[in-house]
């Protein structure tokens, strides 16, 4: 009986231990196999700001207008094929493998509250959003939508630089807000 | 008898609690490869240290730049209520404190043979730091569990999810999200 009585603070102190140690006492199951490859993962993009209309104009948008992100002109559609010059922004792969790019566009914040159509071509209330690449045909610019865009640039190498620009086509409707908005732009990196 | 018994649970209480304090992140935590080594690092469960490693040296990126790693994790022989468990380090780059969110991703596209479960639930990854902030030029080491219940039906015999990593940027900038794809072959 006493011998009973002095084991059980024990024992319940041992619950208490085993309970308090669970949640970091995970591990991975028998025969599960993990192959990592310990390469980084990082880019860089510069400059990481664009103001629609903003490069050559007041920065102040129409309804129903195609806007670039084009350094020779804010509604100056790229050449045939795209060029450097024609391009806002640099993506540097500073990762130690290639990478695969995704560039998606949100919905707009604040003023009108604009959307992204997720279609490419503006309605209403809608803005349709494409993205571009130096060196490729601009007709085969890519649909920029709100989530899971298809890919902008596929298997970039290491160190290597690409140019890039968005395009975006104002809803036709009128504002009637006349406040300022913006839109996220996300660029999703992963390995090839 | 009953004495006996008892004490055999004490002893084997105090042997688990030891056994804890000496590995607190678990078997494939103590195994963490350098981020000098490159790939493959192997770690096979059943015995809880690498099986095998084969590694030769490769330069880490610039202290300034943020990144993370690894790019892909393969996850072999898995099954519907196993636990798999790796982690992810992310760097940050930048001369100030930053937040991140790390988080799990359905993937924008898969690899050749794989899927997107459409029927996957998100709480079975289960990312120990969803929200850290960093130091400046600090580097962090994120464990993430994959762990699907035994009654779960799986289809696919390959599939893909994704690990985001995206840190908290000022409103106005092109926001930059920086994901680890990790690809589960069943058994």
């Amino acid at each position: 009986m006493n011998f009973s009585r002095f084991l059980l603070p024990f024992v319940f102190l041992g619950l208490i231990v085993l309970l308090f140690f669970e949640p970091v006492w995970a591990f991975t199951s028998q025969d599960v196999i993990i192959t990592a490859t310990p390469s980084f993962l990082g880019i860089s993009v510069s400059p990481d700001t664009w103001i629609i209309n903003g490069i050559k104009g007041s920065g102040k948008i129409r309804t129903n207008t195609t806007y670039y992100s084009n350094p020779l002109g804010d509604v100056v559609s790229p050449s045939i094929t795209v060029l450097d010059s024609e391009c806002r922004f640099t993506l540097v792969n500073g990762s130690t493998m290639p990478i695969d790019v995704v560039l998606d566009i949100a919905d707009f914040i604040g003023g009108d509250f604009s959307t992204n159509s997720n279609l490419g071509t503006n309605g209403l209330t809608s803005f349709g959003a494409y993205t571009y690449v130096s060196g490729d045909l601009f007709v085969n610019k890519v649909k920029a939508t709100s989530f899971m865009s298809p890919t902008l640039i596929s298997s970039l190498p290491v160190g290597i630089n690409k140019k890039f620009g968005i395009e975006i086509t104002t809803q036709t409707h009128a504002w009637t807000s006349k406040v300022p908005s913006s839109v996220i732009a996300t660029i999703i990196v992963s390995a090839h | 008898m009953y004495k006996l018994l008892v004490s055999l649970f004490m002893v084997f209480s105090l042997f688990i609690a030891l056994g804890c304090g000496e590995s607190p992140k678990g078997p494939s935590l103590t195994v963490e490869p350098s981020p000098n080594l490159i790939a493959p690092v192997v770690v096979n469960s059943t015995i809880g240290t690498p099986s095998s490693i084969t590694a030769s040296l490769n330069d880490e990126p610039p202290i300034t730049q943020s990144w993370i790693s690894p790019g892909k994790v393969n996850i072999g022989n898995y099954y519907s209520g196993a636990q798999a468990e790796w982690f992810i380090k992310v760097h940050n780059g930048d001369s100030t404190k930053t937040k991140y969110t790390v988080e799990y991703r359905e993937p924008a596209y898969v690899s050749d043979g794989f899927v997107s479960l459409p029927t996957f639930n998100r709480v079975w990854v289960i990312v120990s730091e969803s929200s850290p902030t960093l130091d400046p030029y600090e580097t962090r080491t994120i464990p993430i569990t994959l762990k699907i219940p035994s009654n779960a039906k799986i289809d696919a015999k390959k599939w893909e999810f994704w690990i985001s990593v995206m840190e908290d940027s000022p409103a106005g900038v092109i926001k930059t999200e920086l994901c680890s794809r990790w690809l589960i072959t069943m058994r």
